[in-house]
C-alpha cells in the first residue's frame, strides 16, 4: 500500500486536490426541475410531463422579491438598493409586475393571498405620492424632482397653454401607463375590481389625449399630432407608447371594450415616420422644445422640431436607435402587429446581436455604437431575453441567459425558500432587476398570452384560495376544464393545508389509480392536507 | 549537401512528421482518426453535463470537464488527434447545441492547436513524473490558446474588450488553469488504467468464462 502510495504520488496528489477544488466550487447548479409523472385515473390519462410548470428556482426567486416588496414600509425602497439607479425604480417595480403575472398564469388554480397581496404592494408602493409621503414616494423620485411640473403645450413655458405637468397625465406615460397595466393586469389576474375605476380613468385620458386637441375637439393625431403619448412631457417613444396599447388591448379584451381605435394614428406613425432604414424603431421623436435636459436614454435633439431624436455621437444627423427600444417595442407590440415583430425580430438579432462565445451573446445597445457596459446595453440585453421567450427562440434565450447569469452566485437563504443572485461585485441594484429579468425570461407563459382575458367561466372553477404556502412549492395548479378534474403538481416542505373553493361536491385527490388522499369539508371549501413529498395530483 | 543527402533528409523529415501525427501507414490514420472522434463524442457528452462553479468578487472558480480532454488525447494519439478533437470537438459543440459558427470556425483553432501543440511531445503515461510534465506542458500550451483566442476575439469578432475580457478570458483562466493542470493526467491515468489494465483483465476473464463454458 504504502509502496504503491509512493510510486504513484503525483496521480494522488492530483485527485485529492481535485477532489477538494471540486468540493469548494461546487456551487450555481442549473435548477431542478419538479417531479413529474403520468397518471391514469377513471381511463384518462394526465401527463404532468405536458403540462408548463414552474421551478425551484422561479419560486425562489419570486420569494425573495416578494420579501423585498413586503418587509419595507410602503414609502421605502432601501432594500432594492437603488441609490445610482433611482430614476430605474418605477421602471423595476413594472417589469417584476409583468413578470409575476406571468408566474400567476402558469399556476391560475392557486390564488392565495401569497400572490396576491404580493402584486398588490408592489402597485401601491408604484402609487406612492408627494402628497401622502413626501420626497419618500415615485411621485417624487419620477416626476417631482425634474422641470416637468412647470410644462405647457405647445409652448413649453406659456403658462396659458395646455398643462403638461400632471405626474398623472397627460404627458407622463413612462409612469401612467406601467402603472395602468399592473392595475389590469392584477384585475386580469385576481378579479377583484378594486382598480377598474382607475384603469377607466387613464384609458379615457388616453383616449381624450389621442383623438382630441385636449380640449375635446377631434383631432387627428391627438393633442400632439402623433397620435402617441409623450414621457418627458417633449417627447414621444416606440417603447413607452407600447405599454399603453398594450394595456389597451387587454382592457378591450377583459371588458368587451373598443378602445384600441385611438391608436390607430399613432402605430401608423411609429410603423412609419419613428423608422430607420432597416424597418428597426428609432430611439425618440421630439415633438416640441425640450426645457431644461433633453432627457432620454441618449437622444440628441435634432435640428428640426419635430423631428426624430439624432444620435448624439455623430454629427451626420442620423436617428437615435436602440436595442432596448426595439426590443421593448416589439415584444409589447407583438399581440398587437405580430408579423411586424415576427419580421423584425430577424434583422434586430442581426443589427444588435454579438456573439461572444458559442453559448454567449450579447445585445449591443445600439448597432451604430456597438458597445457592452452602459445602462441601455444591459436594457437591450435583458428585454431581448423576454423577447426571445416570445419568440420561441429559446436558442438565442439561452446564450443570451448564459451570458447574464453567469457571473453572479446564486444565494439561497437557509431555509431554501428563496435565492437570489449576489451581484455586488459590480452593483448590488442589479440583483432584483436580474431576477425578475430571470423569471420572466423563463416562465412558460408570454405576455402575447397575457393579452387575452381569462374566459369568465374561469372565476367559477375550483381553485386552491387558502394554503400554507410558506411550506409549499407550487409547480403547476389549474383547473382542467374539459375532463372537470384540478391538476396539481406540488412540493410540501413540511405538513401543509390546502383549501380549495368552489368544488360543488366533495373533491377526491388521487396521487394514483388506488392512491387516495380524502379531503376535509370547511363551510363550503374543503382541505386537503400534505404531508412533506412532491406530489403529482389529480383532484376531482 | 548532396542530391542524395537532401532527399534522405527529406525523407526522414516526412516520415517523422508523419510518424508523430500517428499516420505513417493507413492502420494508424484510421486509429487516429477513430481516437478523435471518439474523442469527440466524450467530449460532447462532457459539454452537456453542467459545471458548478462559484464566484469570488470576479474571478470564475471551478472545472470545466470536457476541456483536459483535448490535452489528454494528444497524449496519447499524438498531435492529430488533440487538434481534431479540440477544433471539431468545441466547433461542433456550438453547432449542435447552440446552431452558431463563430466567425467561419476561427475562434475554435486556439483550442485546436492546444492539442495539436501538446501532442509533439512524447509521454510515458503510467508514470509520474511524465504525467506532472505533460501537466506543466499542457498549462503552458493552454495559456497560448488562451492569448491567440484573445487576439482573435479582439480583433476579428468586434466584441466590446470588457466584455471578452470579464467574460471569456478571465473565466477561461480560473477554471481552465486548474481543469488543465489537474483533470489532465487524472483522465491520461484513467485512459491508461481501462487500456492497460482493465481491458486485458476483462479479456482474459471473458476468455475464462469462455473456455469453462466449453
Amino acid at each position: 500500500m504504502i509502496r504503491y502510495l509512493k510510486d504513484n504520488k503525483f496521480i494522488i496528489g492530483v485527485l485529492a486536490v481535485t477532489i477538494i477544488f471540486s468540493g469548494v466550487t461546487f456551487n450555481n447548479l442549473s435548477p431542478f426541475q419538479p417531479f413529474k409523472r403520468t397518471l391514469t385515473i377513471n381511463g384518462i390519462t394526465y401527463d404532468f410531463n405536458a403540462y408548463p410548470s414552474l421551478n425551484d428556482e422561479q419560486i425562489a426567486l419570486f420569494n425573495n422579491l416578494r420579501t423585498l416588496i413586503t418587509s419595507e414600509p410602503l414609502n421605502s425602497f432601501d432594500n432594492w438598493n437603488a441609490d445610482y439607479f433611482i430614476g430605474f425604480l418605477h421602471y423595476l417595480f413594472a417589469f417584476t409586475d409583468y413578470a409575476m403575472s406571468g408566474m400567476f398564469e402558469t399556476t391560475p388554480g392557486y390564488r392565495t393571498d401569497y400572490y396576491r397581496e404580493t402584486a398588490y404592494q408592489l402597485i401601491k408602493k408604484m402609487n406612492t405620492t408627494v402628497g401622502e409621503f413626501g420626497n419618500d414616494s415615485i411621485e417624487y423620485i419620477e416626476w417631482g424632482r425634474t422641470s416637468y411640473p412647470s410644462y405647457y403645450w405647445p409652448n413649453a413655458t406659456d403658462p396659458a397653454g395646455l398643462y403638461m405637468g400632471g405626474y398623472r397625465g397627460p404627458a407622463n406615460i413612462m409612469w401612467t401607463a406601467h402603472f395602468a397595466l399592473m392595475e389590469t393586469l392584477y384585475e386580469r389576474s385576481f378579479n377583484e375590481s378594486i382598480f377598474l375605476d382607475e384603469i377607466d380613468w387613464f384609458i379615457n385620458d388616453w383616449n381624450n389625449s389621442l383623438t382630441t386637441d385636449g380640449y375635446g375637439n377631434l383631432t387627428d393625431g391627438g393633442i400632439w399630432g402623433v397620435g402617441l403619448i409623450p414621457c418627458e412631457p417633449y417627447i414621444v417613444f416606440a417603447q413607452c407608447n407600447s405599454i399603453p396599447i398594450y394595456c389597451t388591448e387587454l382592457y378591450d379584451n377583459l371588458f368587451g371594450t373598443s378602445f384600441m381605435n385611438m391608436w390607430d394614428y399613432g402605430l401608423n406613425f411609429m410603423n412609419t415616420v419613428m423608422h430607420d432604414e432597416y424597418d428597426l424603431f428609432i430611439d425618440g421623436y421630439f415633438i416640441q422644445e425640450p426645457k431644461g435636459s433633453s432627457g432620454g436614454m441618449g437622444s440628441g435633439i435634432p435640428s428640426t422640431i419635430p423631428g426624430p431624436a439624432v444620435n448624439r455621437y455623430f454629427e451626420d444627423g442620423r436617428a437615435a436607435e436602440s436595442s432596448y427600444s426595439n426590443s421593448w417595442t416589439s415584444l409589447f407590440l407583438e399581440f398587437t402587429q405580430p408579423e411586424k415583430t415576427v419580421e423584425d425580430y430577424p434583422v434586430f438579432l442581426e443589427k444588435y446581436g454579438v456573439d461572444v462565445t458559442g453559448d454567449q451573446m450579447y445585445i449591443s445597445g445600439s448597432f451604430n455604437n456597438p458597445s457592452f457596459g452602459s445602462i441601455t446595453d444591459m436594457l437591450g440585453t435583458l428585454f431581448s431575453c423576454v423577447l426571445a421567450k416570445q419568440r420561441g427562440d429559446f436558442n438565442t434565450l439561452q446564450r443570451i441567459q448564459n451570458f447574464l447569469y453567469s457571473q453572479y452566485n446564486k444565494v439561497w437563504s437557509e431555509n431554501g425558500r428563496e435565492m437570489y443572485y449576489d451581484t455586488s461585485s459590480l452593483f448590488e441594484f442589479l440583483s432584483p432587476v436580474l431576477a425578475a429579468l430571470r423569471i420572466w425570461a423563463t416562465t412558460p407563459v408570454t405576455l402575447t398570452d397575457l393579452a387575452n382575458a381569462r374566459p369568465s367561466v374561469f372565476w367559477e372553477y375550483p381553485f386552491i384560495s387558502q394554503a400554507d404556502d410558506e411550506n409549499i412549492w407550487v409547480y403547476y395548479a389549474k383547473w382542467d376544464a374539459v375532463n372537470s378534474v384540478f391538476l396539481l403538481n406540488i412540493k410540501v416542505d413540511s405538513t401543509a393545508n390546502l383549501t380549495f373553493s368552489n368544488f360543488d361536491h366533495v373533491p377526491v385527490a388521487y396521487e394514483g389509480e388506488s392512491q387516495v388522499i380524502s379531503l376535509g369539508i370547511s363551510g363550503s371549501d374543503y382541505n386537503l392536507t400534505l404531508q412533506p413529498g412532491s406530489y403529482n395530483l389529480v383532484v376531482l | 549537401m548532396s542530391e542524395q543527402k537532401k532527399n534522405k533528409m527529406k525523407k526522414f523529415t516526412a516520415e517523422f512528421l508523419l510518424e508523430k501525427l500517428q499516420i505513417q501507414s493507413s492502420k494508424a490514420l484510421l486509429i487516429t482518426l477513430l481516437y478523435s472522434s471518439i474523442a469527440i463524442v466524450i467530449f460532447l457528452l462532457m459539454s452537456l453535463i453542467p459545471q458548478p462553479f462559484i464566484m469570488n468578487g470576479l474571478f470564475k472558480f471551478g472545472l470545466i470537464l470536457p476541456l483536459a480532454l483535448i490535452p489528454t488525447i494528444a497524449a496519447i494519439r499524438g498531435p492529430l488527434a488533440g487538434f481534431i478533437t479540440g477544433y471539431i470537438g468545441t466547433f461542433l459543440f456550438d453547432l449542435v447545441v447552440y446552431r452558431v459558427i463563430l466567425l467561419v470556425t476561427i475562434p475554435y483553432l486556439p483550442y485546436g492547436l492546444l492539442g495539436l501543440l501538446i501532442g509533439l511531445a512524447n509521454y510515458q503515461i503510467n508514470n509520474g513524473k511524465s504525467l506532472a510534465k505533460l501537466a506543466i506542458i499542457s498549462t503552458l500550451v493552454f495559456l497560448l490558446s488562451v492569448l491567440l483566442l484573445t487576439i482573435i476575439g479582439l480583433t476579428m469578432q468586434g466584441i466590446s474588450i470588457l466584455v471578452f475580457l470579464g467574460f471569456v478570458v478571465l473565466p477561461l483562466l480560473s477554471m481552465g488553469i486548474p481543469s488543465i493542470f489537474l483533470l489532465t493526467p487524472l483522465y491520461s491515468r484513467l485512459w491508461h488504467i481501462l487500456a492497460y489494465n482493465a481491458y486485458p483483465s476483462l479479456s482474459r476473464l471473458m476468455a475464462k468464462l469462455k473456455s469453462r463454458e466449453e
